[in-house]
C-alpha cells in the first residue's frame, strides 16, 4: 500500500504515523534525546512511544490540540511528572550523556540545568529581588543571611549583579529596576511571566522548558515574550509548548506536532511543517480542519 | 442590607398570593407575636398561639411550600440573631452594677472580697492569661508542625487517614480532657516536682493546649493547602528540594492563615472552662510569686463556673461574674475578628493571580 492508510470501522480514514515524518536531520548537537517515551496516568496512556531529538540553542515548538499530551511531554523533560502521583513514565530521555530517568539522577541538579516556565505566571509572593535570587540561594550560591555575614561572607553585590543580569535577560529590567523590593504579585501578568523567565535564568540552565508561557497574556505582553524567546535561543535550548500555531511559526526553528491520543505525528523544520506537511492529519490540523 | 431585601422579597411574594394564603400568613405572624407576648405575661398560655402557628405553618407547607419555606428559614435566621443579641445585651446589662460600684478598679484590683462586697477581676484575668500563654506555647508549635507534615510531607494515604482523626480529637468532650488532666497529669506532676498543692496553672495550660491542637492543625493545614500548586511547582522546577519549597514558599505564603489558626486556637483556650474548673482549686488569689506557673489560682471561666452557685444570694458578686463574662466575650470576639480578617486577606493575596 503506497498511501499507508487503513479504514476504521467508522469509515473515516485513519493514517498511520510514518517514521520518515519523524526523522529530522539537523546540524549541531542535540540537547535532549528522547527514546520510546510512554506516559500513563493510571490506566490511560497519555503519550505513545515518543522519540525525538531536540537540537541545542534553538527553539523547538510542540503544537497540537488540547489533550494531545504536549504539556505532559514537556513535564517529562525535567521530571516534573514525578510530582503527579498517578503518572508513570517509561522510556529514556538522554541529557548530557545520561538518562534522566536513571535511579541515581540528582533531581535538584537536573532541574537546575533544565528550567521551566509555566502556563500561568507563578511568581512567589516575595519581592522581585527575592524571586530572582530564590534559586541561587537554595543552591547555596548566594548567601546574604546574618550567619553568613557574621562569618565574613556577604554576597549582596553578587545578588545585585545577578538580579540585574537576569532581569535584563528577560527584558524586564527597564520596567522594574526602581522597585526591586516591591512584591512580585503587584506586577502585571506579562511582567510576572517575564519575572518567572528571569527567575529561571538565575540558576543558569542549559535548557528552558516553556509551557504555553503566553496563553494567559494580552497581545502586547505576548509579543514581548515571543521576542524574548527568540533572543534566549542564542544562549539556551528552548522547548516551548503552544496551542497558537502562528506563534509556533513565528518563533520556532523546528516544530513537533502532537495529535489526540498522545502521538507525535510529524517533526521537522518549522517552515516545512507549516508549508508542506507530510501527514494529511497534520495538514488538516494546521489548516484548521480539526483540532 | 440583605435583610431589607429579604423582607421585600417576602412581602412581594405575599402580594402575589391568593386571599386564603394572605390571611394564613397574617394569622401566622400574629400568632407568633401573641406567643411572645404570652411568654412574658402568662407563660402557661404560650401553647395556644404556638399551636395556631404550627397549624398555619403546616397549611402553608402543603399549599404554598416555596413561600412558607422562605418565611420559615428567614424566621429561623432572624430568631438566631435576635437570641444572640438578647444574650449579649443581657450580659452587658448585668455587668453594669458592679462596674458602677467598682469603677475602673474592677479591672485593676486583685481584691475579691465576698464579705466586704468588693470585687476586682485581676486575679482571674491573670489566671486566664497565664493558662492561655502556656496553651499557646503547647498548641502553636505542635499544631503548626503537624499541619506542615500532613499537608506537605505525608503521603496521600497517610494524610487522608490522619486529618479526620485529628479533627475527631475536637469531638472529645472537654470534661474528659479535664478529668484526665486532673487524674493522670496532676498526680504525675505532683510526684515529679513534689508540689505542695493540687492542680496548677501549668497543667491547665497543657491540657487546654492539647484541646486546641485539632483547631490549630486543621486550620493551618487548610491554609497550607490553599497555597497554589503552581507556586510550589515553580519552586521545585528551580531545583529546590521539597523541604526548601515547604520552608521558603508554602509556609511563608500560608503564614497569615497559620497565624489565624493559632489565634483561633488561643480563642478556644481562653474560653475553655471545664479543664480549668476541674483541675484548679479555684482560690481567688494571685499565685505567689506571680510567675509561679505551678501555683494555683482561678481563671475567668472557672470563676464563673465555680462561683455562680454560691453567689446566688449576692447580687454584686453575680454582677462581678457577669463582668468576667463580658471581659471574656470581648477578648474572644476581638480574636475571632482578627483571625477572620487575616484569613480573608490571605485569600485576597493568593487569589489575585489565579
Amino acid at each position: 500500500m503506497s498511501q499507508m492508510e487503513t479504514q476504521t470501522t467508522t469509515g473515516e480514514t485513519e493514517e498511520q504515523i510514518r517514521d520518515e515524518w519523524l526523522e529530522y536531520d539537523f546540524e549541531g548537537e542535540s540537547a535532549l534525546s528522547v527514546e520510546d517515551l510512554d506516559v500513563f496516568y493510571g490506566n490511560d496512556q497519555a503519550l505513545q512511544s515518543i522519540s525525538m531529538d531536540v537540537p541545542e540553542k534553538s527553539v523547538t515548538a510542540l503544537i497540537g490540540p488540547s489533550g494531545c499530551g504536549k504539556s505532559t511531554f514537556l513535564r517529562c523533560l525535567n521530571r516534573m511528572n514525578d510530582r503527579i502521583d498517578a503518572a508513570r513514565v517509561e522510556g529514556t530521555v538522554e541529557f548530557d550523556g545520561e538518562n534522566i530517568y536513571d535511579d541515581d539522577v540528582n533531581l535538584v541538579e537536573l532541574r537546575k540545568r533544565i528550567g521551566m516556565v509555566f502556563q500561568s505566571p507563578n511568581p512567589f509572593p516575595k519581592s522581585i529581588r527575592e524571586n530572582i535570587s530564590y534559586g541561587p540561594r537554595k543552591h547555596g550560591d548566594i548567601d546574604t543571611g546574618l550567619v553568613a555575614r557574621l562569618l565574613g561572607r556577604d554576597d549582596r553585590d553578587e545578588e545585585e549583579e545577578l538580579v540585574e543580569r537576569c532581569l535584563r535577560g528577560a527584558a524586564l529590567w527597564d520596567e522594574v529596576h526602581d522597585r526591586l523590593d516591591d512584591n512580585a504579585l503587584g506586577l502585571s501578568g506579562g511582567q510576572q511571566q517575564r519575572l518567572c523567565i528571569a527567575r529561571a535564568l538565575a540558576v543558569s540552565p542549559d535548557v528552558l522548558l516553556m509551557d504555553e508561557p503566553a496563553s494567559a497574556l494580552d497581545p502586547i505582553a505576548t509579543s514581548k515574550i515571543e521576542d524574548l524567546v527568540e533572543e534566549l535561543a542564542e544562549e539556551y535550548t528552548v522547548v516551548i509548548v503552544t496551542h497558537n500555531m502562528q506563534q509556533a511559526a513565528r518563533i520556532s526553528d523546528q516544530t513537533a506536532v502532537f495529535l489526540t491520543g498522545g502521538e507525535l505525528v510529524e517533526y521537522g523544520d518549522t517552515d516545512q511543517i507549516f508549508e508542506n506537511p507530510q501527514s494529511q492529519r497534520v495538514e488538516d490540523y494546521i489548516t484548521g480542519k480539526f483540532g | 442590607m440583605s435583610g431589607a431585601s429579604t423582607t421585600q422579597a417576602i412581602s412581594r411574594s405575599f402580594g402575589e398570593l391568593d386571599w386564603p394564603a394572605r390571611i394564613a400568613g397574617l394569622v401566622g405572624a400574629l400568632s407568633l407575636i401573641a406567643a411572645f407576648a404570652a411568654f412574658i405575661v402568662e407563660p402557661g398560655a404560650v401553647v395556644f398561639p404556638a399551636l395556631v402557628f404550627v397549624a398555619v405553618a403546616l397549611y402553608g407547607w402543603f399549599a404554598h411550600q416555596a413561600e412558607t419555606a422562605r418565611s420559615l428559614t428567614f424566621l429561623a435566621t432572624a430568631s438566631t440573631l435576635v437570641i444572640l443579641g438578647v444574650i449579649t445585651v443581657y450580659l452587658f446589662v448585668k455587668a453594669v452594677p458592679i462596674l458602677r460600684q467598682m469603677g475602673a478598679s474592677l479591672l485593676t484590683s486583685a481584691v475579691w472580697d465576698v464579705h466586704g462586697g468588693r470585687y476586682g477581676l485581676v486575679t482571674m484575668m491573670w489566671g486566664t492569661l497565664v493558662t492561655t500563654i502556656i496553651a499557646t506555647l503547647v498548641s502553636a508549635p505542635l499544631g503548626v508542625a503537624g499541619a506542615v507534615f500532613i499537608s506537605e510531607i505525608a503521603p496521600k494515604s497517610v494524610r487522608e487517614a490522619v486529618k479526620p482523626a485529628i479533627e475527631l480529637l475536637a469531638g472529645i468532650p472537654s470534661i474528659v480532657y479535664g478529668y484526665i488532666g486532673f487524674v493522670v497529669i496532676n498526680s504525675y506532676m505532683m510526684d515529679l516536682f513534689r508540689l505542695p498543692t493540687n492542680g496548677s496553672l501549668f497543667i491547665v495550660g497543657l491540657v487546654i493546649g492539647v484541646m486546641a491542637l485539632p483547631t490549630v492543625v486543621s486550620v493551618s493545614e487548610d491554609a497550607l493547602n490553599a497555597v497554589p500548586n503552581a507556586m510550589k511547582d515553580g519552586s521545585v522546577a528551580l531545583g529546590s528540594t521539597d523541604w526548601q519549597t515547604t520552608k521558603s514558599v508554602s509556609v511563608p505564603a500560608a503564614i497569615s492563615g497559620i497565624s489565624a489558626a493559632v489565634i483561633l486556637g488561643v480563642g478556644r483556650a481562653l474560653g475553655e472552662t471545664m479543664a480549668a474548673t476541674v483541675i484548679l482549686a479555684n482560690v481567688t488569689q494571685l499565685p505567689e510569686p506571680l510567675y509561679d506557673v505551678f501555683g494555683n489560682t482561678i481563671t475567668l471561666t472557672s470563676a464563673i463556673a465555680s462561683q455562680y452557685g454560691v453567689a446566688a444570694g449576692r447580687p454584686t458578686q453575680l454582677s462581678a461574674l457577669f463582668a468576667a463574662g463580658v471581659v471574656l466575650f470581648v477578648v474572644v470576639l476581638a480574636l475571632s475578628v482578627v483571625s477572620q480578617t487575616i484569613e480573608r486577606r490571605m485569600q485576597q493575596t493568593l487569589g489575585g493571580d489565579q
